[in-house]
C-alpha cells in the first residue's frame, strides 16, 4: 500500500476551560493520497476548523499523530519546519482578515516568494504576475491594495498567496461561504481547476455540501469531533448511511424539484 | 383627504431611496414595486449590493433620514402611505404591525437585558391588555423554546445561535404584527438549525396569517418558502412571478445566471457558471440595462435602451428587451 500524502491517524484534541474538558476531536482518522479532493463537511462545533489546524501543525494533538510523506508532523516541525510550511497551505474563510491592509497585494506575494526564497529578486515581479495570472487576475493588479478588490478577488489573491510556495497540500477553510452566489461559483471553478490541472492535493472544510460535492472526490462528516461518516462525494451524499448525514442533506434547502 | 385603498396588505409603487444628496446623489432602490399579501410569503433575492436590504428598511422609514432618503413612490402599507406617518404613527408601526428578523440575532438583542425583559418591552409598548407572562411564556413556546420560564430568564449570551434567533422571532411576533420582514434570517445559522427556524417562521407566518417578505441570496431557500419571488439587480426589480415558474423557466438572463452559479446537492458535476463582474455601485450604473455588461445575451441596444418593465400572463413581469429570444437557451452567463 502507497503511504498517504497527508494522514491523520487515531487524532484528538482536548481543550480545558476550567475544570471541564472538552472533547473538539476524537479519534479521527482521514488518509489523502496524493492529487485528491477531500472535502470535511458538518455544523459549527463539529471540529472540522480544529481538524484543519492541526493538520496545519498551528494547533497540537492531545492524541494520535499527523503524518506528511509518512513522517510525523512534530519532526517536520523541529527538523524542517519551512519545508512543511512551503508545502502545506492554507486559504482562509475571510481574506480580509489575511492580508495586510497596507501593503499592495504585489508586496503580499513577494513577501511570501522571499521568506521562502523561492525566486530571485529581480524575478520577482515576474513571479508575482504569473501568481496573480493563475487565479485569474490581471496581473497588473499587483499594485493595488485589498481594499481596493470585491470580495472574491480577494478570495483569489488568498489563493495566490497559497499557491506562492507551490505546495502540494491546499487546505481551504469555507473559502466560499463570505462570496456571494455568483462569485462562490468563480472560485469554486478556480479551486476545482487548480486541483485537476495542477494534482494539488485539496481538503475544502465547508458547510456547504453542494459545494463540496462539486469539488471533491471524497467527502469526510465530522459531528461533535468524531468521524461519522466517510466515503465517495457521490455514494455519501446520494445514499447516506449515518442518521447524522442523513438529517444534514435533509435540512439542506435545495431547488430540487424546481430548475 | 381621500385616502388610497388597496387591497394588498403591502403595496410598494415605484420606490425610490437616495444616498448621498445634489450632485452625488445615488439611487441604491430605484423605481422598485411589488405586492406582499396577507398570508403570502414573497422571496426577495439578488446579490449582495443589489438593494435588498434598503428596501426592507425602507418599508418602515428605517433608514436614517441624513443617509438614506425615500426619494419617490408609495408605501402603502395596509391602505396607507407610510411616507405621510407621523413620528407617533411609525413608532406604532415600527415592531407593531410590521416586525423586522435580521441575520444576526446577537445583534438585535440587547446582550445586558434578560430575553423576558426584552420581549415584555415589546408587549407593553405594542401588546394588548391582557395578561403579559402569560403572553411571554405564549411566545416563547410558540417559537420552539420548550423551556419557555428559563428562556425568559436567560441573558442572549446563554443560548445557542438558533435559540436567540428564536427568541428574536417570539420578539418581533410580540407586536402582532401583519408583515414580517426576514432579511437573511437563518443565513447565519447551521444548515440544521436553519431548518428548524425556518419551520417555526413559516410555522406562525401560517398560523397569524401574516404576510411575510423574505430576503435571502440563497435560491434553495426560496424554493422552500416562497410563494412569489422578486429578483433584485443594481437596485432594480428585473424578473418576478410565482416560484415555481420563476425557478422552472427563468425569464431574465440574470435569473437563469444566478439559478446556474448554484451547485447542487444531487445529480451531475457539470461545470457550474458563475457571473463574470460585479453587481455595479449605484455611483455607476451602467447605461442601458443594468445587467448588459455582465449577461451573455447582450445586444447593441442594451447598452443604449433602457427596457422597461413588462408584465407577464400568469402574474409577474420582467425587464429585459430580448426575454423572448433567451428563453428556452439555458446559460444566461457572459464567455
Amino acid at each position: 500500500m502507497s503511504v498517504a500524502l497527508l494522514e491523520a491517524r487515531g487524532l484528538g484534541v482536548t481543550f480545558r476551560r476550567g475544570r471541564r474538558r472538552v472533547e473538539a476531536l476524537s479519534e479521527v482518522g482521514i488518509a489523502i493520497g496524493r492529487g485528491e479532493s477531500v472535502g470535511i463537511v458538518g455544523e459549527s462545533g463539529s471540529g472540522k476548523t480544529t481538524l484543519a489546524r492541526v493538520l496545519l501543525g498551528l494547533q497540537e494533538a492531545t492524541a494520535g499523530d499527523v503524518l506528511l510523506e509518512g513522517r510525523s508532523i512534530g519532526d517536520w516541525l523541529r527538523r524542517d519546519r519551512a519545508a512543511f510550511r512551503r508545502r502545506v497551505q492554507m486559504v482562509f474563510q475571510d481574506p480580509y482578515g489575511s492580508l495586510n491592509p497596507r501593503l499592495s497585494i504585489g508586496s503580499a506575494l513577494a513577501e511570501v516568494l522571499r521568506v521562502h526564497r523561492l525566486v530571485h529578486r529581480g524575478e520577482e515581479a515576474a513571479a508575482v504576475a504569473e501568481l496573480l495570472r493563475s487565479v485569474g487576475l490581471d496581473s497588473r493588479y499587483a499594485d493595488r491594495f485589498p481594499h481596493e478588490f470585491s470580495g472574491g478577488q480577494r478570495q483569489r489573491v488568498g489563493i495566490a498567496r497559497a499557491l506562492a510556495t507551490r505546495p502540494e497540500v491546499l487546505i481551504a477553510d469555507e473559502p466560499v461561504s463570505a462570496l456571494d452566489v455568483s462569485v462562490q461559483a468563480q472560485v469554486l471553478n478556480l479551486l476545482r481547476d487548480l486541483q485537476r490541472e495542477r494534482g494539488l492535493t485539496l481538503l475544502l472544510i465547508a458547510h456547504d455540501l453542494a459545494a463540496v460535492r462539486y469539488v471533491c472526490d471524497r467527502v469526510v462528516v465530522m459531528h461533535e469531533g468524531r468521524v461519522v461518516e466517510a466515503g465517495e462525494s457521490a455514494q455519501v451524499l446520494d445514499r447516506p448511511v449515518h442518521p447524522y448525514t442523513k438529517g444534514l442533506l435533509a435540512a439542506v434547502p435545495e431547488l430540487g424539484e424546481f430548475a | 383627504m381621500v385616502s388610497v385603498v388597496s387591497r394588498a396588505l403591502l403595496e410598494v409603487r415605484d420606490l425610490t431611496v437616495q444616498f448621498g444628496s445634489g450632485g452625488r446623489a445615488v439611487r441604491v432602490v430605484d423605481g422598485v414595486s411589488f405586492r406582499v399579501e396577507a398570508g403570502e410569503v414573497v422571496a426577495l433575492v439578488g446579490e449582495s449590493g443589489s438593494g435588498k436590504s434598503v428596501t426592507a428598511l425602507a418599508l418602515a422609514r428605517l433608514l436614517p433620514e441624513v443617509s438614506g432618503r425615500i426619494g419617490g413612490g408609495e408605501i402603502l402599507f395596509e391602505g396607507a402611505d407610510v411616507c405621510g406617518f407621523s413620528p407617533g404613527a411609525l413608532r406604532r408601526l415600527r415592531g407593531g404591525r410590521i416586525a423586522y428578523v435580521f441575520q444576526e440575532p446577537m445583534a438585535a438583542l440587547n446582550p445586558v437585558f434578560t430575553i423576558g425583559f426584552q420581549i415584555r418591552e415589546v408587549l407593553r409598548l405594542h401588546g394588548g391588555s391582557g395578561d403579559r407572562e402569560a403572553e411571554l411564556l405564549r411566545l416563547l413556546l410558540a417559537v420552539g423554546l420548550s423551556d419557555a420560564e428559563r428562556v425568559a430568564r436567560s441573558f442572549p449570551h446563554e443560548l445557542s445561535g438558533g435559540m436567540q434567533q428564536r427568541a428574536v422571532i417570539a420578539m418581533a411576533l410580540a407586536g402582532r404584527p401583519r408583515l414580517l420582514v426576514a432579511d437573511e434570517p437563518t443565513t447565519a445559522l447551521d444548515v440544521t438549525v436553519q431548518a428548524q427556524v425556518l419551520e417555526v417562521l413559516l410555522g406562525v407566518q401560517r398560523a397569524e396569517g401574516m404576510g411575510m417578505l423574505f430576503i435571502t441570496h440563497n435560491l434553495g431557500l426560496v424554493a422552500r418558502v416562497a410563494q412569489r419571488v422578486l429578483v433584485m439587480y443594481a437596485g432594480q426589480i428585473v424578473e418576478a412571478g410565482p416560484t415555481g415558474s420563476v425557478l422552472r423557466s427563468p425569464r431574465h438572463p440574470y435569473t437563469k445566471a444566478l439559478l446556474r452559479a448554484v451547485p447542487r446537492l444531487r445529480g451531475g458535476g457539470e461545470r457550474l457558471e458563475g457571473i463574470p463582474g460585479v453587481v455595479p455601485a449605484a455611483s455607476s450604473y451602467p447605461m442601458g440595462c443594468r445587467f448588459h455588461p455582465r449577461c451573455a445575451f447582450a445586444r447593441e441596444r442594451c447598452a443604449v435602451d433602457v427596457p422597461q418593465w413588462e408584465e407577464l400572463e400568469g402574474g409577474g413581469g420582467v425587464r429585459c428587451h430580448y426575454w423572448r429570444a433567451c428563453s428556452g437557451s439555458g446559460g444566461g452567463v457572459a464567455r
